[in-house]
């Protein structure tokens, strides 16, 4: 796929790869809505199923929110807890060819497995560091093979299992050797079976073979262009392009299939349909915000990128997760701002 | 500056200083916050915006000095007198050092070390008013250092629930089991970014009363009561690291020095041991010799000495 051309300042001729196209959802505690959404998973039908952390203040918004890409919306389901079906830190969701949904909890350290409709199907994993067993599971993705990747966050490594929680293999190791990973968090798998790892703690991404073979890594230390602070998620088209939630830098930044650089946005989010319907019905908060400069220009005393995304709205705030739907659309779970920012790819 | 240190008509007269300072976005940060939104994103930071045509261009007078004064002139002021030097040095001294007495009691009574405050002072005025250059000083100073600060500061109760729970090693990574430990503070007079007034906390001998001293007690009591928790687990091996039969006396020595209580009353250290010692007495077969070194733990959790930092 070919993607249009972007003038840049220094008169280079880039690829440019993503062309905002709107924003979903919009912050509730519970039901129609997110409240700090974590990750995002698409089904064979399309239907986006948002997996919410909730906050330690209000736990509500530890759910599943379904809706699509129009903001139809299909209900909720999971909740806090340490129960049967509940989880305490949401945060991953895959979806398998099955249609069985997976979510991760970092901190009772588990697989939760439904189907579609949120019936609770398995649950497994356990906390340690044997083989099999898991310390503070972060991002899950489903091979080809409908087995399901797990980072093992703690333990600096990658865990295969079956999708019934049977250990088939692992690689990687703390540290920050090639092949080595520092509280790596997500994890995608490319259209040719390679797997791409947002390695957190030591800034980069790093690609293993299907085999857990290392292959290479992208990126530094750094804020520049190819350069990240601490990533959160990886995804990767069916060209190869590779995106990732630079979390630090407050940003999604695309790269070839070379690891080059191509883009980089910090968000462009505008209302959502469910953010003008509220709006709809609170006149006194949209006449207050129509005379509002919501991208005002402030001195900032840091050069700490949270800070700006605290007061600029249309910016990522604590992007968590990325995912691609099934229409070329790139999906940013913006965390803090509850909701979720999409790109055409391409 | 500290109350006393200025009138009413100051307070006045700042206050038209700072005109024409307020929030960007007044009308819409005003309402979110009054209906404590977070629609339809979250929450947006304030941030600080100055509006020329609001600000008061008149003559002011403001600690004695007269003049057209905008907010940054009331700060320099500020800095410039003495009496901000000598609160921020007893503030500091009290927090790192050892406790002055409760703050509205400074106007009357002279600080414990008027040497120090006024070294602390020397230092604000000497460095243009720098807060670093007064910690660096301080932290090198015998004043810091010597044996008369040891254990002159009641801990406040975020420093009680820290100093516990390093001890246990309940707290290794941000958990959300960690939560509950707020609640305790609040509980011992200390809620969390919360203090009563713009004057903060009454430190020092203002955290004991009977209600606070008896939740303190009983949160170090509880911790320290816990064997499953890894940290008391390794206190008490080391305790008793010579073995199981040693002598109570020794025990309450070797918990002391465990729970760094390095320097204890008499009259603390006979009641620890004459509780080891009617405890190995009266033993029964169902406690072992772990269990009854927790309940020293315990008792020693609730010493003055302990208390203190």
């Amino acid at each position: 796929m070919i993607g249009a051309l972007l003038m840049t300042t220094a008169a280079e001729t880039r690829t440019k790869r993503l062309t905002y196209n709107r924003t979903i959802g919009v912050a509730a505690m519970q039901g129609r809505g997110f409240y700090y959404p974590w990750a995002v998973s698409v089904a064979a039908d399309g239907r986006y199923f948002v997996l919410g952390r909730g906050s330690d203040s209000d736990p509500r918004g530890t759910r599943y929110t379904v809706m699509d890409f129009d903001e139809q919306y299909y209900g909720t389901f999971g909740a806090f807890g340490k129960g049967e079906g509940q989880s305490l830190w949401n945060n991953c969701t895959a979806i398998d060819s099955a249609q069985q949904l997976y979510q991760s909890d970092e901190s009772l350290h588990r697989i939760i497995v439904r189907n579609l409709d949120g019936d609770l199907l398995d649950t497994w994993g356990e906390y340690g560091s044997d083989e099999g067993q898991l310390n503070g599971p972060t991002g899950i993705a489903v091979t080809a093979e409908d087995e399901l990747l797990v980072v093992d966050h703690q333990n600096g490594r990658i865990q295969k299992f079956t999708g019934n929680g049977k250990y088939v293999s692992s690689f990687g190791a703390p540290g920050s050797g090639d092949g080595q990973l520092n509280l790596p968090w997500g994890i995608c798998v490319g259209p040719a079976g390679d797997i791409y790892v947002a390695d957190w703690g030591n800034d980069r991404v790093a690609k293993f073979s299907g085999d857990g073979e290392f292959i290479t890594n992208y990126g530094s230390s750094g804020s520049g262009e190819g350069e990240f602070n601490a990533p959160s998620s990886v995804a990767v088209d069916d060209d190869g392009y590779v995106y990732v939630a630079d979390w630090a830098n407050q940003r999604v930044q695309v790269l070839d299939s070379d690891g080059e650089f191509v883009q980089l946005t910090r968000g462009e989010s505008t209302n959502s349909k469910w953010a003008e319907e509220f709006l709809d019905t609170n006149v006194e908060e949209r006449a207050a915000r129509a005379g509002a400069n919501l991208e005002p220009d402030i001195e900032f005393n840091t050069d700490d990128l949270h800070e700006q995304s605290a007061h600029i709205e249309k910016y990522f705030w604590g992007p968590t997760h990325l995912a691609l739907d099934n229409d070329g659309h790139l999906l940013v779970v913006d965390s803090n701002r509850h909701r979720l920012q999409v790109f055409d790819v391409g | 500056m500290g109350v006393g240190n200025y009138t009413e008509d100051d307070v006045r007269e700042c206050s038209r200083a700072f005109t024409g300072w307020t929030i960007g976005n007044t009308e819409y940060m005003t309402l979110k916050a009054a209906r404590d939104s977070v629609w339809p994103y979250g929450r947006l930071s304030y941030h600080f915006e100055y509006k020329a045509d609001d600000h008061d261009n008149g003559e002011k007078e403001f600690l004695g000095r007269k003049g057209n004064f905008n907010g940054e002139d009331i700060v320099d002021i500020i800095c410039e007198q003495p009496a901000t030097a000598e609160f921020l040095s007893r503030h500091i001294y009290s927090f790192f050092v050892a406790d002055e007495p409760p703050v509205p009691e400074w106007p009357y009574k002279p600080p414990r070390d008027p040497k120090a405050i006024a070294a602390l002072a020397n230092v604000y005025f000497e460095s243009n008013y720098s807060i670093k250059a007064m910690l660096r000083f301080l932290f090198k100073s015998d004043f810091f250092k010597s044996d008369e600060a040891r254990f002159q500061r009641i801990k406040g109760p975020a420093e009680l629930i820290a100093s516990v729970m390093r001890l246990t090693e309940e707290f290794g990574k941000p958990d959300i089991s960690m939560n509950p430990m707020s609640q305790q503070a609040q509980f011992m007079g200390q809620h969390l970014l919360s203090p009563p007034s713009v004057e903060g906390w009454h430190w020092g001998t203002e955290w004991i009363d009977s209600g606070a001293l008896v939740e303190r007690v009983n949160f170090a009591s509880e911790h320290f009561g816990n064997l499953d928790n890894p940290g008391v687990q390794s206190l008490v091996n080391r305790i008793l690291d010579a073995g199981d039969d040693i002598a109570p006396e020794t025990v309450v020595d070797n918990a002391l020095v465990e729970l760094a209580i390095t320097e204890i009353s008499d009259n603390s250290r006979d009641a620890l041991i004459e509780f080891a010692t009617k405890q190995s007495e009266i033993a029964t077969a169902d406690q072992t010799p772990r269990e009854r070194v927790v309940n020293i733990l315990k008792l020693a959790g609730a010493t003055p000495e302990f208390q203190r930092a």
